[in-house]
């Protein structure tokens, strides 16, 4: 058994700077910049999301990451190693977006050939190779021709090969594509298993909900431009800093038989969220704790009950949103 | 094992081996039974080219393929050869000269000496008697009205041909006879095959069998006039049905075909193969370059040129499996229907896949930059017209400069004179610094059709150099006499007349043409008595100097007019009585100082020396030289001069001999592969100089140590031809038409004529030549394999004659150049594929 090449402490991607501008035509060439400036570390043994919405570079980033396209300024390591380097790419595992593979394939077949290519021996192949298949539910279809497979079961295999390597780091770019619920949650216990087993996830999706279940870490990209990197849960709050607003939005229930007044607070703006016959509900942008003591104490001088005081979390949809939408 | 969650009763990824897998534990233990780079590289690549493969077998294409090739096979299958006995007349092998013929069978109606002879002359047609009579007994053999030939068309050249026809048909209706034979006509027959057949009975023999003797009874009356019949015919034969019967042995025909067979399976059969294997394959790379597949394939960790070497072996390997097919199944053919078992052949097949190769690395090329399987097919097949083109447009360019190449050049006097490959004579002209033409091309008709069919032909048949009789100077005066053949049919030109000039250098006048030379004239030499013609029946005729001066003083006919008297009257016959027949001008000589006759007939050596008495040449020795090859048909050179005579053989050996005892004095052997193009021996005997096909030149000192060196000096280009002018001074044909004289005894070279060159010869030099270089050269992978082929029988036998076979200046060039062309190509592409963002 040889040594890792990977050091303890070291990023599984750290990315300084990075830009990629292409160019277009050969005599009055184009330039198109689809990466600008964007730097970002991703912790070993997490589940890495990485959102944008199209055309944000999300492919560009990862087909340099793992050195299919070449980058134009900056710097990206993976696994301390220079990304797209031959060493990088054997500790990666890819399952790209809307996977092809030669029709006169079978995952048999398909898995001696990825495998090889991935400097795997005969030996290795074989002796994975049948559990792999069985654990993305192909191994009835071992020796059928991939030509005739669905696209769902395409996928289900562009998993299985990108797992044969058994990588360190795992680039999954839209895997539930084309998948049914099911298969996506098999889809996604796969990935909590790797998690489980140190392997870095670096995950590509459009499917934000998927994002935020499984996902440690997020970086929404928009036009080439990093728009935030950082834990799921934080996203909301810088979205929301990073839309000038301060403090939290508090949500009051309140019960009184009559229509309340907005209290009179400088710097607080209330807006009904919902009423109905001895109930309102009211939500404020709050900078601070005596803005809520005195925002209870003019409901309540009108004659108002407070049945629910609640602190409301942005989404990572709704951080996505205000993100992509405000440039 | 922990983080593993039962899904479905199954577990999703386990590694139960491993406890605790640490993944990069695991990919190291994976990675440790790879050991290292190099495994890992090869491992891929076997990979991408297993794919390919895969790729291959799963495609429909592949048993087209193969069905049409078994197809082709199993139509070829029932075409096969039987060989039977030969009995026609094949009058352009047969018949050197038709008149003589004629004449022959004439003497079968005057004499009863000869009963054979009177035979077959009484079973000839009629009307065919009646004209050979009158031919016979009219001055004028060939007078149209004799054979009843219209008077326009009565020129020697067509009623040459008419007579031929008409012996031709007369001839084999005697040889279909059922009773030409009669005991008392051949009491003794002397050809061992007749003798057996006659043994056997006549009226036992089968309808061939008699005809067979016929043939033999008839050759035997009329030889030399009549060649003899081949050993046999070719019958060929589809199935069932006979097709088409060839005058030719097995072997004969084998040895023809084999030579050719390799250009007929480049040309036709890997052309078509070519075009298929093209179109089949150029969808392999654009195929690869669709995203979803590319992007898996590019963020493997292997370098972008194995994956595109991977994939250009791969389609390799494909037409290597249908070219193993095609060209195995022809072998098998051939070796079963027609025995011919040349394991040379079988050399199609890689050679044929390098062909592909250097086409498909094209189509890579193109695939890579449009990703477009249409496009690669449409501009590989543009790629291949323009080799196409090219090889084609320099082939005939290549041709017409060798046909205008000098192959003589020498000195008279103050004038330099040169005859180029198609026998025209030049005169330098050092003011103008251009050879202008004395003597033009020996057209027997003389029409404006067969013009434009020579301005053709100058472009399509290379003709062999030096083929001029003469130059013979008459008298001290600096007239010369030289005898240009016809320009047509080289391989044939023994059949048609040879017009003898009298041309008189530096003089402004036109040079006398005096007629055609006596047929069947093989050579004509100088002698201390005067010009001498030797004739293919081993007979010397002496020119009468008086006579040719008074013929010169008359107005002369021109031979597309018709000479009637020719040439005949002015050469007496100057014996010798024992003849040696040969039938090649190089195999006849004299000692210019001496005037000693030499024949070199097989490896005999004759020597006939003048007597001044009976003005005759009688022989005076005869030796078999120990080094020399027997072998009937091989070429053979022989030259002499004072204390020297030099025989040569198509072996390539070369032997010296003592002139006054004909004792062998040394043998040589310079080169065992390359055919020899030439002799030339100084007048004092000293040098020898050996030129060989392609240019080569050495040199023998044949009085000091008899090294064999090369030529001294500097020459541009390579030696087209030598002629000794004295001793040790050298003309050197070399370049294109340039011509030096050489010392070589100080090595020193002088420039005789520099011509500047036609627009013709610049095109080809400047533009087409170093297009042709460049560009690879798929239309010569044949001569490799003939080369190879010829190669592997010149080992089986002995005493090859190396000028039979074809001369390739470097037959592996093509294979060169090509794996060059393919190896730029796949860099190309390999560069373009690696910057690329996909």
């Amino acid at each position: 058994m040889i040594a890792s090449p990977v050091r303890d402490g070291t990023a599984a991607i750290e990315v300084q700077r990075l830009g990629k501008t292409y160019r277009d035509g050969l005599v009055f060439a184009q330039r198109f910049t689809a990466l600008r400036d964007v730097s970002l570390s991703v912790p070993l043994g997490g589940i890495f999301g990485l959102l944008g919405p199209n055309g944000a570079g999300k492919t560009t980033l990862v087909k340099i990451l793992l050195g299919i396209i070449g980058k134009s300024t900056g710097e990206a390591r993976l696994l301390g190693m220079t990304a797209g380097s031959l060493a990088s790419r054997r500790l990666v595992g890819y399952l790209p977006e809307h996977l092809r593979m030669a029709g006169h394939l079978t995952p048999h077949t398909a898995l001696e050939y990825f495998g090889s290519l991935a400097g795997l021996s005969g030996s290795h192949i074989r002796q994975h190779r049948a559990r792999l298949l069985e654990q993305v539910g192909l191994s009835d279809r071992a020796t059928d021709r991939i030509k005739k497979f669905s696209k769902g079961m395409l996928q289900r295999l562009g998993l299985a090969q990108a797992l044969l390597s058994q990588p360190r780091l795992l680039f999954l770019d839209e895997p539930t594509d084309g998948l049914d619920p099911r298969a996506r949650a098999e889809v996604r216990e796969i990935i909590r298993t790797l998690q489980g087993q140190g392997v870095t996830v670096f995950l590509n999706s459009h499917l934000l909900q998927e994002v935020e279940l499984i996902c440690d870490e997020v970086a929404i990209l928009d036009k080439g431009e990093l728009k935030y990197c950082g834990p799921v849960s934080e996203a909301g709050n810088h979205a929301a800093r990073a839309s000038g607003l301060s403090g939290w939005l508090m949500e009051f229930r309140l019960r009184s038989e009559r229509t309340l007044q907005f209290p009179q607070i400088e710097g607080l703006h209330f807006s009904p969220v919902e009423s109905q016959p001895g109930e309102q509900v009211f939500q404020a942008q709050v900078q601070n704790q005596q803005q809520v003591d005195a925002a209870i104490d003019q409901f309540r001088g009108q004659g108002a009950s407070l049945v629910e005081l609640k602190r409301i979390e942005a989404t990572l949809e709704d951080a996505f949103l205000a993100m992509v939408e405000k440039t | 094992m922990h983080g593993v969650r039962p899904i479905h009763a199954r577990p999703l990824v386990s590694f139960p081996d491993e406890a605790e897998p640490p993944v990069i534990a695991l990919r190291g233990g994976s990675l440790a039974t790879s050991n290292g780079g190099t495994f890992r590289v090869l491992t891929a690549f076997l990979a991408i080219f297993k794919d390919s493969f895969r790729a291959v077998m799963a495609s429909r294409v592949l048993y087209v393929l193969l069905g049409i090739i078994t197809v082709v096979l199993l139509a070829l299958a029932p075409l096969h050869i039987r060989e039977t006995l030969d009995w026609k007349l094949n009058p352009q092998r047969h018949v050197q000269d038709q008149v003589a013929l004629a004449l022959k069978l004439h003497r079968g109606s005057e004499s009863d000496a000869k009963p054979g002879l009177k035979r077959i002359w009484e079973k000839l047609p009629d009307k065919l008697r009646e004209n050979i009579t009158k031919i016979a007994t009219a001055p004028n053999p060939l007078d149209p009205a004799l054979l009843d030939a219209p008077a326009e068309s009565g020129n020697p050249l067509t009623l040459r041909l008419l007579l031929l026809l008409r012996l031709e048909e007369g001839l084999n209706e005697v040889f279909e006879s059922n009773d030409l034979y009669q005991p008392e006509a051949w009491q003794r027959v002397g050809d061992a095959e007749a003798r057996g057949l006659v043994e056997k009975g006549v009226d036992q023999l089968t309808e061939n069998q008699r005809r067979r003797l016929n043939r033999l009874l008839v050759t035997a009356e009329l030889s030399p006039a009549l060649g003899p019949a081949d050993q046999a015919s070719l019958e060929t034969w589809y199935g069932p049905w006979q097709w088409l019967t060839v005058s030719t042995t097995r072997q004969a025909f084998l040895a023809g075909f084999a030579s050719s067979l390799s250009y007929i399976f480049d040309k036709f059969v890997m052309s078509i193969g070519l075009f298929i294997a093209i179109l089949v394959t150029s969808g392999m790379i654009p195929e690869m370059f669709e995203p979803g597949s590319l992007n898996l394939l590019l963020s493997k960790p292997v370098p972008r040129w194995l994956l595109l070497l991977g994939k250009f072996v791969g389609g390799c390997a494909f037409i290597t499996l249908c070219a193993a097919y095609l060209f195995l199944g022809l072998w098998l053919w051939l070796g079963l229907a027609g025995g011919l078992w040349d394991r040379g052949l079988l050399w199609s097949v890689p050679l044929y896949v390098v062909v592909f190769a250097i086409y498909f690395s094209v189509s890579l090329l193109v695939g890579i930059l449009f990703r477009s399987a249409i496009v690669s097919v449409i501009l590989t097949v543009v790629f291949w017209g323009f080799c196409f083109a090219t090889g084609s447009t320099w082939g005939l360019f290549d041709t017409r400069v060798r046909n205008d190449r000098l192959a003589l050049a020498w000195e008279q006097g103050d004038a330099l004179l040169a005859a180029d490959c198609q026998q025209r004579v030049y005169e330098w002209n050092p003011d103008a610094r251009s050879w202008d033409e004395r003597i033009g091309h020996n057209l027997l008709l003389d029409q404006p059709e067969q013009k434009a069919a020579m301005g053709m032909l100058q472009f399509l048949i290379r003709i062999p150099s030096k083929r001029l009789l003469g130059p013979v100077p008459v008298g001290d005066d600096g007239l010369n006499l030289i005898g240009t053949p016809a320009f047509f049919d080289p391989e044939n030109e023994a059949s048609f007349p040879v017009v003898l000039h009298a041309l008189q250098p530096g003089s402004p006048g036109k040079p006398l043409t005096l007629g055609e030379l006596p047929g069947g004239t093989v050579a004509m030499l100088a002698t201390p008595a005067g010009p001498v013609l030797f004739g293919n029946g081993g007979e010397v005729q002496l020119l009468e100097r008086d006579k040719l001066m008074a013929r010169l003083a008359e107005a002369p006919g021109a031979p597309d007019e018709g000479n009637p008297a020719g040439t005949g009257d002015l050469f007496v016959k100057a014996g010798p009585d024992e003849r040696e027949v040969v039938s090649d001008r190089e195999r006849v000589t004299t000692d210019p100082v001496s005037g000693d006759l030499f024949v070199l007939r097989r490896n005999e050596l004759s020597r006939f020396v003048w007597n001044d008495g009976d003005r005759k040449y009688q022989r005076s020795g005869k030796r078999e030289l120990s080094g020399g090859s027997s072998a009937r048909g091989m070429a053979g050179w022989v030259v002499a001069g004072p204390g020297v005579v030099a025989a040569a053989w198509g072996t390539g050996q070369i032997t010296l001999v003592d002139p006054a005892t004909l004792e062998e004095t040394g043998s040589f052997w310079p080169d065992r592969s390359t055919a020899i193009d030439g002799l030339e021996l100084g007048s004092d005997g000293r040098w020898l100089v050996v030129r060989f096909r392609g240019g080569k030149t050495l040199v023998l000192d044949c009085r000091g140590d008899r090294t064999v060196r090369p030529l001294p000096g500097n020459l541009a280009g390579p030696v087209e031809t030598v002629s000794f002018d004295g001793p040790g001074g050298l003309i050197v044909c070399h370049a294109t038409n340039r011509v030096s004289r050489l010392d070589l005894e100080s090595g020193r070279s002088e420039n005789l004529a520099s011509p500047r060159g036609n627009w013709l010869h610049n095109l080809h030099r400047l533009i087409i030549n170093p297009f042709y270089q460049l560009a690879p050269k798929p239309g010569e992978f044949y001569k490799l394999v003939t080369h190879l082929s010829a190669t592997g029988n010149a080992a089986v036998e002995k005493e090859a004659d190396l000028t039979r076979i074809e001369y390739q200046p470097s037959p592996w060039s093509p294979l060169w150049s090509g794996l060059s062309f393919m190896a730029v190509m796949l860099t190309i592409s390999a560069w373009l594929f690696n910057r690329g963002d996909y």
